[in-house]
């Protein structure tokens, strides 16, 4: 029969004759093998890197772009992972999501399932409905790995380990100009100041980033990045000020926060729709709030009061 | 050079890259979107179509998938996923499967190009990475230092 033939006679097989520096497979064009392995489940896709370099490349831009389109934007960005403590999940397995919904006030619960790792975990940002979490040593002393995925559709990607794992500052967030999504991790250094690194999800590695120490020295402790609209956002321990990081230039700024008196002090900083808000309350009075909302770049207004007790984030 | 059946079908030659002549009705050749292009840019009406890209063997097992999928509608759903099984069980071999989905996608025609890859990913997803470089003869260009990294990193998909 035809494919016994085509077994017999193997050397006319392959109508794409071999470049002399490429290996064998080359001949068949990247596109067909993406094609291929863009349907292996996601254990595949990672044993398969081992297979060679071309493989390996190919199988980062294969998983960023599973990654990607089987994300659902549409859905609810989710605002906070609930279970963040070790206190709520003694045995480390069970984690829950929260979904907060502004327009019906309706939150809704997410269970997220660990491929590997068990242990604490941290939620560092989302994104177009992409979610990245940290798994934790104890006592949150450094950062064992982190993991991106799409808890609609379950698809993940675990991060290769950064140099430097413990962990001061981070963020998650979107690069619209290179079409690429970044995670940001601050890390100290014994004896040497804090190493900046950015994970790029299309190269599939990390880079260091040199910033000026002035920001670094003024990010609060253990502060996750709120992303909106291209920048990352992290609060100040003075929480006079708010440092901005540009996504597409990779730059920092300050931006200015809110006036705060001595009568007044910072509770948290959050996003509620397009809004980068800050929550503050009177020092004497903690059941009222104030809510003030960035209408532009650090032009803040007064947008809400209120005296009873909830969420914010 | 199109001929004209006693059912007023119209038929198309296809050339292999080999040489070998296929004559095919057109609904048949149109499963192909290149092909399809090809006539509609009235390159059929002199000659045969060449498929510099495609030998007579391949050729011949694609028209076969086109000439089930051209007669077969939308009720037969069930069959056609049995016969499509069928074909790509008889073409058990990778490295013919991987021909055909070159032809498949030269050709643009998603539905054998969509099986054939499904079949192929199965095929390979327990493999291990030595077994599928063996598969592909692919050569393994890491240095040790290299492949234990990669090893390293991605640990966890051994396991």
């Amino acid at each position: 029969m035809l494919v016994h033939d085509i077994m017999q006679n193997e050397v006319q097989r392959g109508p794409w004759p071999s470049a002399p520096e490429d290996p064998p497979l080359l001949r068949y064009p990247s596109e067909i093998v993406e094609e291929i392995l863009a349907l292996l489940p996601q254990q595949s896709i990672h044993r398969f890197r081992s297979v060679s370099k071309s493989w390996s490349s190919l199988l980062v831009s294969v998983e960023f772009h599973i990654l990607r389109s089987r994300s659902s934007p549409s859905e609810t960005n989710i605002q906070k992972l609930l279970h963040q403590y070790p206190k709520n999940c003694p045995d480390g397995a069970h984690h829950g999501l929260e979904s907060f919904d502004f327009r019906n006030g309706q939150s809704k619960n997410y269970e997220v399932w660990f491929p590997t790792v068990r242990e604490f975990v941290r939620f560092i940002g989302s994104c177009n409905g992409l979610v990245c979490v940290a798994q934790f040593g104890p006592y949150d002393l450094y950062i064992k790995g982190i993991v991106v995925w799409n808890p609609f559709t379950g698809v993940y990607r675990r991060l290769p380990q950064p140099e430097y794992t413990s962990g001061l500052a981070y963020g998650f967030g979107r690069d619209s100009v290179g079409d690429d999504y970044k995670v940001f991790l601050a890390a100290h250094r014994l004896y040497a100041p804090v190493e900046f690194q950015i994970f790029s999800l299309k190269t599939g590695s990390w880079k260091k980033v040199e910033i000026p120490s002035r920001y670094l020295d003024r990010i609060k402790e253990g502060g996750g990045g709120l992303y909106l609209n291209g920048t990352l956002y992290w609060e100040t321990r003075s929480g006079e000020k708010i440092i901005a990081f540009d996504m597409v230039e990779e730059t920092f700024s300050d931006v200015r926060a809110p006036f705060l008196d001595h009568s007044y002090e910072h509770v948290s900083m959050g996003i509620v729709g397009e809004y980068l808000c800050m929550c503050r309350r009177p020092i004497r009075n903690y059941s009222k709030k104030i809510v003030w909302m960035m209408k532009e770049h650090g032009n803040w207004v007064p947008f809400i009061q209120y005296s009873e007790s909830g969420h914010f984030g | 050079m199109s001929i004209t059946t006693e059912n007023n079908e119209k038929m198309i030659t296809l050339m292999s890259s080999d040489g070998e002549e296929f004559v095919v009705e057109e609904a048949v050749a149109a499963q192909s979107q290149t092909i399809k292009h090809l006539i509609e840019d009235g390159c059929s009406t002199e000659g045969s179509i060449p498929l510099p890209n495609v030998t007579g063997r391949v050729l011949s097992e694609v028209i076969q998938y086109c000439k089930k999928h051209s007669s077969s509608d939308d009720k037969e759903e069930k069959e056609l996923e049995a016969w499509d099984a069928e074909f790509v069980k008889a073409a058990d071999d990778h490295v013919a499967l991987t021909d055909l989905m070159m032809a498949a996608n030269f050709l643009d025609i998603k539905g054998l190009l969509d099986l054939v890859a499904q079949t192929l990913a199965n095929m390979i997803t327990g493999k291990s990475p030595e077994e599928v470089r063996r598969m592909w003869n692919i050569k393994n260009d890491f240095t040790p230092e290299e492949a234990e990294k990669v090893r390293k990193e991605n640990q966890w998909a051994f396991e």
